[in-house]
Formats: C-alpha cells, sequence, structure tokens
C-alpha cells in the first residue's frame, strides 16, 4: 500500500519544490496551493486510516484500563489487564500455539508460492491460464473456501478420506483430532494463500535483468547455478516481504479457524486471535480482550523488525 | 493562474462536502418517533432466526392490526446464537439495542447484571399458579423477574425406527444399552449415535440431563456455590462422554447445530439426541420418515428419567423507548389469553411454561410423539440454568477435554471446579 502512494506525494512535493525555486517572490502562496492539493488527494486514504484503524487502535488501548462487558461504563482499573495475563496460561497456550501455526504455515507457503512463480515464469505456453488457475483461490472468499474444505475433511463423507481409503489409509478426523486439526487448517491457509505469493514472487522474478542470466550462460552456468546465485539473491526483497506478510498473517489467522473449528477440538485449534475473541465476545471481558490485542500487537511488531533486521532490508 | 488555484480550492470543498456526505451516510440516523404518551410508537423486537422466531412475526401482525398506537417490527437475525448475541451486545454497547429481545439461559445473566433488563414483575404475578413452578426460578434475581419464561423445548433420544428394527434392536434404556446399541449401529456412512461435538452452550445444555440423572448439578440452586465434586456425578457424565467418543460410535464433527434433526432423517445417523421442535422438522419435511422418540437413557436400570428444558425467554430492554408498552407487548403474546402461546407452541413443537395453554392445546400433546413429551418428560424436565458465561464455559470446555483428549477426569473436574469457583467469587 504505502509502495503506491510515496510515489505519488514525493513527485508532488518535487513539482512543488521546482515551481518554489522558478517563481521567486510568490513562492509561498504557490507552494501552499499545491500542498493543499496533495493533502486534498490523500484525505480520503488518510481519513480511511484514521477512522478504520487509527482511532479504533487508540480507543482499544483506552478499553484495555478498564474493566468493561461491553453494555454497562467502563470501570478503570489502571495496568491491571496487563499484570492479568502474564500468569494467564490459556494465553501463553494459545501463543505457542500459534508459533506452531507460523511455522506450519509460511515455510511450506513460501516454497510452496517460489516454485508456483518458477513454474509459470518458465512455462513455454499458457502460463497466463496457469496463472490465473494458481490464483483463483485468493479470489474467493475464505469462509466459501472454509465450508468447502469442511466438507473435503469430513470424517465419514469426505472427499480426502475417500481418496485416502483407496491407498489402504484409515479414516483420518481431520478436524476433529487433536493431533491434525492445526495441520488441516494450515494445509487450507497454505492453498488458499500460495496463488497471491506466486504473483508477488513473478512480479520479482521479472524484476530480474535477462542479460545476468544471459551473462551466467556464456560462463557456463547450468539452470542450478542460474538459480541459486542469480535468482535467489535477487529475489531477496520479494522473499523479505513475503515472509513478513506471511508471519503477520500467520499471527492474524481467524476466519479459517472460526468457521472450519472455532478452536476446537479441546482448543487444539485455539490460537491467539481466536482466544482474543472469545475473551471478548464469549466471555464479554473487553478490557483484558484488549490488552491481549495491544500484547499480540507488539508481539508482530518485534517480530517484523527482527525480520528486517536479520535480512537487512534497511540497509539497501 | 488564480483559476486553477479557484478549481483547487472548490475541488478541496468538493471532496470535503463528499467526505462528509459519506461519513453521514455511514451514520444511522433512521427517526424512530418517540412519544411517550404511547402515541405512534415503533418497537424493535430481535429474535434469532429459526427457534420460533417465524410464528412471532404472525402474532405481532395480529398485534400490529389491534394496536394502531404501538407497531412492533420484527426482525430475526440470522444466524447462530452467537452471531445474535454479538450483535445484540454491538447494538447495545452502540446505545441502539432493540426494545425487546429473545434471550437463551446461557446469555441471560449477563443483560441482568448490566442492568439492561427491566423487570417484569408488573405482568406475571409468581404467586399465581399458572406458571410451571420451575419456569421462573432461573429469571428470578432476588424477588424479581428479568423477563418473560420462554416456551420450552425439551431434550430426548430420538431414533431411526427402520433400522432399529432390522437389527432387532429396542431403544437404550441404560447408558450401556446406548453404548452397545450405538456400536451395532456405527457403520462406514453412519454414526450410531449423534451428540452436539461442537463446544457451546447447546453442547452443555445437552449434557446437564446426564449429570441430574446421578443428583449432581455444576452449581447449587442458588447458584452461589460449586457443587461439582460434590458427588461423582460429573464425572460419571464426562466419562460417558469420553467412552462414547473413544468407541467411535459418535459424530465427532458437526457441520451444523447438533440439535438439526436432519442428521437424523436423511440417514447419517441411527439415533440423536435432540429436542421436540425437530418433531415439527420431522413431520412437515419428512413426512414418510419413521421416527421413535424416548427419553434419555438413565445410568442404571430403574433410576430416574431426566431432560433439560430449554429455550428464548424475552427480555423488555429497560433503555427502550417505552419499556412499559414493550412489557404489553410481551405480557399479550405469552401471559394473556391461550390463543397466542397456542399458535406459537403449535407450530414450534414446544410447551408453554404455562399450564393454562398446555390444557387448552388438549389434543396437540395427544399425538405421538408430543404425548410423550407432555406425559413423561415434562414433568420431570428441569430448565436450564442461567449461569455466569465463565461458568458456561468452563462447562464447555470440561466436556471438550473429557472427549478429545486423554486428560485425566480427576484434572478435569479439578479446572472446572476451580474455574467455576473464580467467576462466582467474581460475581
Amino acid at each position: 500500500m504505502s509502495n503506491e502512494i510515496t510515489p505519488v506525494t514525493s513527485s508532488m512535493t518535487r513539482t512543488a519544490t521546482r515551481s518554489f525555486y522558478k517563481k521567486g517572490g510568490k513562492k509561498s502562496k504557490k507552494l501552499n496551493s499545491e500542498t493543499v492539493a496533495a493533502f486534498v488527494f490523500l484525505l480520503p486514504a488518510v481519513l480511511g486510516l484514521l477512522i478504520f484503524m487509527i482511532i479504533p487502535m487508540l480507543y482499544a488501548l483506552w478499553v484495555s484500563l478498564h474493566e468493561w462487558n461491553g453494555l454497562t461504563d467502563m470501570v478503570w482499573v489502571g495496568f491491571d489487564n496487563y499484570l492479568r495475563f502474564l500468569d494467564d496460561k490459556e494465553w501463553f497456550g494459545s501463543l505457542g500455539r500459534t508459533f506452531l501455526y507460523t511455522l506450519l504455515f509460511v515455510p511450506p507457503l513460501f516454497f510452496a508460492s517460489l516454485i508456483l512463480a518458477l513454474i509459470v515464469k518458465n512455462l513455454p505456453y499458457l502460463n497466463g491460464t496457469f496463472r490465473t488457475l494458481f490464483f483463483l483461490p485468493v479470489v474467493m472468499s475464505s469462509v466459501i473456501s472454509g465450508l468447502i474444505w469442511k466438507l473435503i475433511y469430513d470424517e465419514k463423507f469426505g472427499m480426502l478420506n475417500q481418496i485416502l481409503g483407496n491407498f489402504g489409509v484409515e479414516p483420518i478426523s481431520w478436524l476433529s483430532s487433536q493431533e491434525w486439526a492445526l495441520v488441516a487448517v494450515a494445509i487450507v491457509s497454505v492453498w488458499l494463500n500460495t496463488g497471491f505469493y506466486m504473483i508477488i514472487f513473478l512480479a520479482g522474478l521479472q524484476d530480474i535483468p535477462r542479460d545476468i542470466y544471459e551473462a551466467a550462460t556464456i560462463d557456463g552456468a547450468n539452470r542450478w547455478q542460474s538459480f541459486w546465485h542469480i535468482t535467489l539473491p535477487n529475489l531477496r526483497h520479494t522473499s523479505t516481504f513475503v515472509l513478513i506478510i506471511s508471519v503477520i498473517g500467520s499471527f492474524q489467522v481467524f476466519d479459517l479457524i472460526k468457521l472450519m473449528t472455532n478452536g476446537g477440538p479441546a482448543k487444539a485449534t485455539m490460537l491467539s486471535v481466536q482466544h482474543i475473541y472469545e475473551t471478548s465476545f464469549v466471555l464479554y471481558d473487553m478490557g483484558y480482550a484488549s490488552a491481549l490485542s495491544l500484547c499480540l500487537f507488539f508481539i508482530i511488531m518485534i517480530f517484523t523488525i527482527l525480520q528486517m533486521k536479520l535480512l537487512k532490508i534497511n540497509n539497501e | 493562474m488564480s483559476n486553477i488555484v479557484k478549481l483547487k480550492k472548490s475541488s478541496f470543498i468538493l471532496v470535503f462536502v463528499l467526505v462528509l456526505i459519506f461519513v453521514s451516510a455511514c451514520s444511522n440516523n433512521e427517526s424512530t418517533s418517540k412519544d411517550s404518551n404511547g402515541k405512534n410508537l415503533k418497537l424493535e423486537y430481535w429474535t434469532n432466526s429459526g427457534s420460533e422466531s417465524e410464528q412471532i412475526v404472525e402474532v405481532m401482525k395480529d398485534w400490529n392490526k389491534q394496536n394502531p398506537d404501538t407497531q412492533v417490527k420484527v426482525t430475526m437475525i440470522p444466524g447462530s446464537p452467537t452471531d445474535y448475541y454479538q450483535k445484540l451486545s454491538t447494538a447495545f454497547a452502540a446505545g441502539k439495542g432493540p426494545d425487546i429481545f429473545a434471550i437463551s439461559p446461557a446469555e441471560l445473566v449477563k443483560y441482568v447484571d448490566s442492568d439492561l433488563a427491566y423487570p417484569v414483575n408488573e405482568w406475571i404475578d409468581p404467586n399465581k399458579d399458572d406458571y410451571f413452578e420451575n419456569t421462573l426460578a432461573p429469571i428470578t434475581f432476588e424477588d424479581k423477574i428479568y423477563a418473560f419464561p420462554s416456551n420450552m423445548g425439551m431434550l430426548a433420544l430420538f431414533y431411526n425406527k427402520k433400522l432399529l428394527e432390522e437389527k432387532g434392536l429396542q431403544p437404550p434404556k441404560t447408558w450401556n444399552e446406548l453404548l452397545e446399541v450405538a456400536k451395532k449401529l456405527t457403520t462406514k456412512d453412519r454414526y450410531g449415535l449423534l451428540i452436539e461435538t461442537n463446544e457451546g452452550a447447546y453442547q452443555n445444555y445437552e449434557f446437564y440431563p446426564f449429570v441430574w440423572m446421578n443428583d449432581g448439578d455444576i452449581l447449587s440452586q442458588d447458584g452461589k456455590k460449586v457443587t461439582v465434586k460434590d458427588n461423582d456425578a460429573v464425572r460419571k457424565s464426562l466419562k460417558l462422554y469420553r467412552d462414547l467418543m473413544k468407541s467411535g460410535v459418535v459424530s465427532k464433527k458437526l457441520e451444523t447445530g447438533g440439535y438439526d434433526i436432519e442428521y437424523l432423517a436423511k440417514g447419517n445417523t441411527a439415533m440423536m439426541l435432540s429436542v421436540s421442535p425437530g418433531v415439527q422438522t420431522l413431520n412437515t419435511k419428512y413426512p414418510d420418515f419413521e421416527y421413535g422418540v424416548v427419553p434419555y437413557p438413565v445410568p442404571e436400570e430403574g433410576m430416574e428419567i431426566s431432560s433439560a428444558a430449554g429455550g428464548w425467554r424475552m427480555m423488555i430492554s429497560s433503555k427502550g423507548q417505552d419499556p412499559k408498552r414493550s412489557g404489553d407487548v410481551i405480557d399479550w403474546m405469552t401471559n394473556q389469553d391461550t390463543e397466542q402461546p397456542i399458535s406459537i407452541v403449535k407450530k414450534s413443537n414446544r410447551f408453554s411454561p404455562r399450564k393454562s395453554v398446555i390444557e387448552d392445546a388438549g389434543e396437540f400433546y395427544e399425538e405421538y410423539p408430543m404425548d410423550l413429551f407432555a406425559n413423561e418428560i415434562l414433568p420431570i424436565a428441569k430448565m436450564e440454568p442461567s449461569y455466569p458465561a465463565e461458568v458456561v464455559k468452563a462447562v464447555g470446555e470440561a466436556i471438550q477435554q473429557a472427549m478429545f483428549t486423554d486428560t485425566s477426569l480427576d484434572q478435569i473436574i479439578e479446572d472446572l471446579e476451580k474455574k467455576s469457583k473464580a467467576a462466582i467469587e467474581k460475581k
């Protein structure tokens, strides 16, 4: 998102600055009107951010300092809610499961989308068709795909167990066993998101200048070598982006879980956001739930900063 | 040049105006004509879709005809009860809650505690004999009645007659028989028995009768003491659920609510626990389907049966436009003549909490299986208790753990007691 906004503003400021120097005396007025125009164009985006992001976030901060069931008046409790979660085993349990989910989700997603991007790019023909096909799940609403996958996963009547049954595999209760539920949800999540990240990798791949490959071929590099020494290093920014966004996504996963397992069976898929949801909308503990969301916010922020540091995106 | 500046100024104003229009269009400014004198009152009445809401819509048409000064708009909120409550609490938090709303026992306490429930003592006299005695207890707090009692659905065991006959089986009467019969009826593509497996208030509701049959309970009658460990009733019932699950005869994952009688009618299961409104679906949608109904099996032969009666109570919002007039509406619908209640219970196969209504509905309760509900189950049914949300959740988690994990039952009971105690002390 921010990538799209920045060039517009910077070019506007540039024009503004240029005219500032040209016009000499009348400079300040001119600068004003163009800056105003810039702000006017930014206004809808800024307003949207304010109304739907910033203000609710500040409000959550305010709520987190209170005890509130959503119906009565708020009671100020200071930082009590923040002290409470320190010995909340269920919260840490849900965080642990969230990390596990990240491990189940991010690496397969990363490799699947990279491999698909490479395949699609190198297809001699029909690559547009395949690109569209692989992208299709992204267009689908996660609710609908969740419902479809629930049917596929059904222990007695589902397609997956029937297919596996042909190979002699005993029926697996995908969504209702402690061992499989989280894996099953992660599989759907990967399936849903691969297409999107494939497009990002494709864009990254197309940005790599062709002449580097040509030079490498002339130097006698084989395909594997050029992939390892040219493609991968040149995809570093794309990979960073994919990793950060998918890790954040894995921390925020909610709709699929709500729909497919609702945190069950017996909490096997009770990830952080689901836990926050239950705290607020089942137990009506809004203050505490807000404190938990802010905690999750900071965890995600720390992870993002760490990732950016590790992958040194800031130095470029 | 100045033209451009003007143009930009005007475009700025234009954008600003557009944004204002957008923002104001988002806020709901529907003007409800408020008039405390009762003139042209428009009351909002929310129910969860399903349940008896369609009948309520019908009955309210009569009210609206007879009372041009007080029009009632019934809104059926689609989705599960959870979705309904989410919408309800958000609406109240935003100061836009309905005047009248349906509420189930598991959620009732919250609204009472938040001072949103308008006491209905001026319409319902607890000393009058018409209401079954246990129907008022769960909605009475310190002598005040906080909702109109509900039409009750009652739990029982439904079974597929043909399948049992084919195997020469009798419907189970004891827990052991339940397990045995379920085992014999389980096939590769059919469950022997279907019980609710998703965590939530309905699963608890289905579970309570098992505890009650063993003379146990989660909380004491007044709701002030945790009785989970007073005897082994809860433990035994959790063990039954665990045994059923481990033996592979029960449903594990359900797409819809565990009360959905269509599972039985479509042959997905041979037996299931469900509620009396299921009779309505079976008789109208599946007239050729042969089914039977028996009370919940008991732990051992000779013990007393049990059932839970549940349903939606009607609450009057104390923050509504005119709580007194809203109360009059529900009073008319449920508490005055027997005509309106009868038309609702007949079409939803429920039981009115009023003896007079059941008497007047007469022959409706003489036909199988409603006679079984009326004669055997109604007299012993207990009302679904109104526990605080934390207790409801703790019970739900205990059932889930019993069914889906290997945690020892002692540990589960221990956790349940600890959580329930914490919840009660918090109050």
